[in-house]
């Protein structure tokens, strides 16, 4: 059942590698696949998310910088997530928003009143799977001015995003090797290969010249 | 027995020559996705050359919205990916036509009937972080082409939900690799699981 495999060496080390890596990767893969499937379809679902809000008596924090206070807001209020700070303030006021894949909080703090209102918007759970496709932290459609990751679970799933990048590079590389190895289809690899570098590059660079 | 096994082996051998061309036909697009992801998860900035043109414009009585932009990118000979409903502000519409790698915005100047041509032109990442991005979300495409490269990005999402699958499957028949291979998937799944909980719930 399994001819033409390497039963020694570098070549049985790379069959396995593209096996194990390609099994660890299997959900992560699938996912970022079916959530970006979804993005290009905007139609298929609609995104109506569910709205509430509330108010919450708050103390306003004495810290120094906007993230500081944003945290010290959130701790009190038992929320979290990655916060977007606003560049501008309307006077008596700081607000932010506190972002999570399925959620997001806009808060707004009365300073004089010492009143925080809070309007939740849940999001659907195809709505959450896009949203976990683009989940970087930094995106500039917040339109942040020094955007960072401030919560940690935004710096585990953007990691994740940058090993998937790098996984799935060495599985192509990986899988191109074993497949030029086969001698007697190499020349069909070759013409496969070819056809979809060329449907490739006519995307990459062919386009900037299409009429 | 005989015809079971028959069957099973014409499967395994169609599902191995399958995932091995779609494999090797679609991994420059693979490729593609995933050199563009990492740009896009630190937000590198696009650094594109800038190049700008003044050109005389001729404006018709009586157009408006798309019409408007349609007659002026007649006359400039201009095609892409459209951005830009001809609404005239301060007796001015902006257009942006864009395709991968280049970009270029047109501010049509109404009383003077003059656009002023930026002309953007993009880097190889920037292209492909274009591509990446595109059609996405937020408007339908109005161009062939991207209508073309969104057909294209679906095919190679297809592509690779039969690759995993048929991975699977190939996998599965082999019984040496069963072991570290479930200790793989598991693993893989169970970090998975973990990070979403954190992300949706912690």
């Amino acid at each position: 059942m399994t001819d033409n495999q390497p039963t020694t060496g570098f070549g049985k080390w790379n069959r396995k590698l593209h096996i194990y890596v390609g099994l660890y990767m299997l959900l992560f893969v699938c996912v970022f696949s079916v959530s970006g499937l979804f993005i290009n379809h905007p139609k298929w679902f609609g995104h109506q998310g569910q709205r509430s809000s509330r108010e919450q008596s708050v103390r306003f924090p004495e810290a120094v910088s906007d993230l500081a206070k944003a945290k010290d807001l959130m701790e009190q209020l038992e929320i979290s997530g990655e916060i977007i700070l606003r560049d501008q303030q309307k006077p008596g006021h700081f607000a932010f928003v506190v972002v999570r894949p399925n959620q997001r909080i806009f808060v707004n703090i009365d300073i004089q009143k010492d009143i925080a209102e809070m309007k939740l918007v849940k999001a659907q759970p195809t709505a959450t799977l896009e949203i976990l496709h683009t989940f970087t932290g930094v995106r500039g459609i917040w339109r942040e001015s020094n955007p960072k990751r401030d919560w940690i679970p935004t710096r585990i799933w953007s990691f994740n995003m940058d090993a998937l990048s790098i996984g799935l590079i060495f599985l192509v590389v990986n899988s191109l090797y074993m497949a030029f190895q086969l001698k007697e289809k190499r020349r069909w690899i070759l013409i496969t290969f070819g056809l979809g570098v060329l449907a490739c590059s006519f995307f990459i660079w062919g386009l900037a010249c299409a009429t | 027995m005989r015809k079971n096994r028959i069957i099973s082996q014409g499967l395994y051998h169609w599902t191995r020559q399958l995932h091995l061309y779609f494999g090797v036909f679609i991994s420059p697009f693979i490729l593609l996705f995933a050199i563009s992801a990492i740009p896009l998860n630190h937000r590198w900035q696009p650094n594109p050359r800038e190049h700008k043109t003044s050109v005389p414009v001729q404006i018709t009585e009586g157009l408006e919205k798309m019409e408007l932009v349609n007659s002026i990118l007649a006359q400039l000979n201009l095609t892409g990916e459209v951005i830009g409903r001809g609404q005239v502000r301060n007796n001015q519409t902006v257009i942006r036509v864009t395709r991968p790698g280049k970009m270029k915005i047109l501010t049509v100047d109404m009383l003077n009937k003059k656009a002023e041509i930026v002309e953007r032109t993009f880097g190889f990442l920037d292209t492909l972080r274009y591509l990446h991005l595109n059609p996405g979300p937020h408007k339908l495409p109005n161009w062939f082409f991207t209508r073309f490269w969104g057909w294209m990005a679906d095919t190679t999402v297809y592509v690779i939900l039969f690759l995993s699958l048929s991975g699977i499957y190939m996998w599965a028949v082999i019984k040496a690799e069963r072991k570290v291979g479930l200790i793989m998937l598991a693993s893989g799944c169970l970090s998975f699981v973990w990070i979403v909980y954190a992300l949706l719930y912690a």
